[in-house]
């Protein structure tokens, strides 16, 4: 069973296969999580996330109707879940997560907090990148993320997300040029990245 | 929200430039437009340098980790359909589903007869209506019952059974066609895996072919340079 593809071992997870669903789930768990972390910028948050995803996937996965698509359904599961806790994080306005930066003002209620890093400190990179990435939108990092790390197009992020595949490359391209902007607040100059050379550099 | 406003045509081949989603006359005229353009060049070397700087910083402090557990306990979607009524599983699920169809018409059709369902045959076709039940109507009228001179004949039952069948075997049809196109799915998975297989083992006889391939070069240089030696060694023995 271990070399079925995805797809195979989807059918048979369909057709009620515990250990089938099992592989499948080992296959996609550490993209899953690597997604969710930089998604929701905390690790245990992103294990729950990770777990209620797969969860869902597993109680559900006789619905889905194209089994080549598991990836990408599983994905979508995962942001409509954050994006869900989201809303109830802010209705609740004591959420642990999701909440702690509201604005209702600024339209970016849905900001991760910014804690713990001061602009100009020198930090590791996953970290600017974790700080850099929470000041994005929700809509804006879950597109960037799930381009970038997961390699996903924009036809596949668009049924990911619900929004047409224009939207999606607009908000890719707002949120690097956005992302872009904050860098030189943490000490990344963007030459170190192989820009030919800007003037905040 | 502006991010979520479609970007001008610049901006949309950009991206597309960006993820290398051009066609190579596509990504010419872009490049032609960057060259020309200072503001868009230098716009085009922030994206870009952001992507690096996701590429460099996003594989770094990856040590966290995830492990799924699957509840030994937990219901599914289908178990808990299954769990409403009588459990029936693999193929004889699709044919339970079409008796219990099949019921239900018949159960339909016999109430509609107890309250008076009419159905005539007429010159211009079928007629269906509701009225006083007949004495001779099927079922409980008298002796003729689907005689010729029945409202329901013989004739009308067996095409309505017809009508039934055939709508029934319509119906297993689209089963059978669906459940062709899983299989059909698993014999691609199979193609699919057969295909990789074979790729496989091509690249073991390329590996093959290439080893022994050094293996006979090395002892062709052996041979060359063994009869060069004893050449200079002894040009007139190796000349005899």
């Amino acid at each position: 069973m271990e070399t079925m593809s995805d797809t195979q071992l989807t059918v048979l997870s369909q057709e009620g296969s515990r250990r089938a669903f099992g592989l499948l789930a080992r296959r996609q768990q550490a993209g899953l999580f690597r997604f969710l972390r930089r998604l929701l910028g905390d690790d245990e948050a992103a294990r729950d996330a990770c777990q209620e995803t797969l969860l869902k996937a597993f109680v559900n996965v006789s619905r889905l109707r194209d089994p080549r698509q598991f990836k990408s359904w599983v994905h979508q599961i995962a942001v409509n879940l954050c994006r869900d806790r989201g809303r109830a994080a802010r209705r609740d306005a004591a959420g642990p997560l999701l909440s702690a930066s509201v604005s209702e003002d600024n339209g970016l209620g849905d900001q991760l907090p910014v804690a713990g890093l001061a602009p100009g400190e020198r930090v590791d990179l996953s970290l600017v990148l974790r700080e850099v990435l929470g000041r994005l939108s929700m809509e804006q990092r879950t597109a960037i993320l799930l381009r970038e790390v997961q390699g996903f197009n924009s036809e596949e992020i668009s049924r990911i997300t619900g929004v047409p595949s224009a939207t999606v490359r607009s908000r890719i391209y707002h949120g690097l040029r956005a992302m872009r902007k904050m860098l030189p607040d943490y000490g990344v100059a963007g030459r170190a990245f192989g820009e030919g050379g800007t003037s905040d550099d | 929200m502006t991010e979520d406003k479609p970007l001008d045509p610049m901006r949309e081949q950009m991206i597309a430039a960006l993820y290398g989603e051009l066609g190579t006359a596509e990504m010419k005229r872009f490049e032609e437009a960057l060259a020309a353009d200072d503001e868009l060049r230098s716009e085009w070397e922030e994206l870009r340098g952001t992507r690096n700087f996701i590429g460099v910083a996003g594989t770094e402090g990856d040590e966290a980790e995830f492990s799924f557990t699957l509840p030994v306990e937990l219901p599914r979607t289908d178990d808990r359909e299954a769990s409403r009524g009588t459990v029936v599983r693999g193929p004889w699920r699709r044919l339970w589903t079409a008796a219990a169809g099949f019921s239900a018409a018949a159960a339909i059709f016999a109430v509609l007869l107890f309250s008076g369902l009419r159905i005539d045959r007429t010159p211009s076709g079928w007629l269906v209506g509701f009225s006083g039940a007949p004495e001779n109507q099927a079922g409980f009228g008298s002796a003729d019952i689907g005689g010729a001179d029945a409202v329901l004949t013989r004739e009308d039952f067996a095409a309505f059974a017809r009508e039934l069948v055939q709508a029934t075997d319509q119906r297993l049809t689209r089963m059978e066609e669906r459940r062709s196109g899983e299989q059909a799915m698993l014999v691609r998975g199979f193609l699919e895996a057969l295909d990789l297989q074979q790729q496989e083992l091509s690249l073991h006889q390329q590996r093959n072919y290439e080893d022994l391939r050094a293996r006979v070069e090395l002892v062709a240089y052996g041979l060359a340079a063994s009869h060069r030696s004893r050449q200079v060694l002894n040009p007139v023995e190796e000349e005899q």
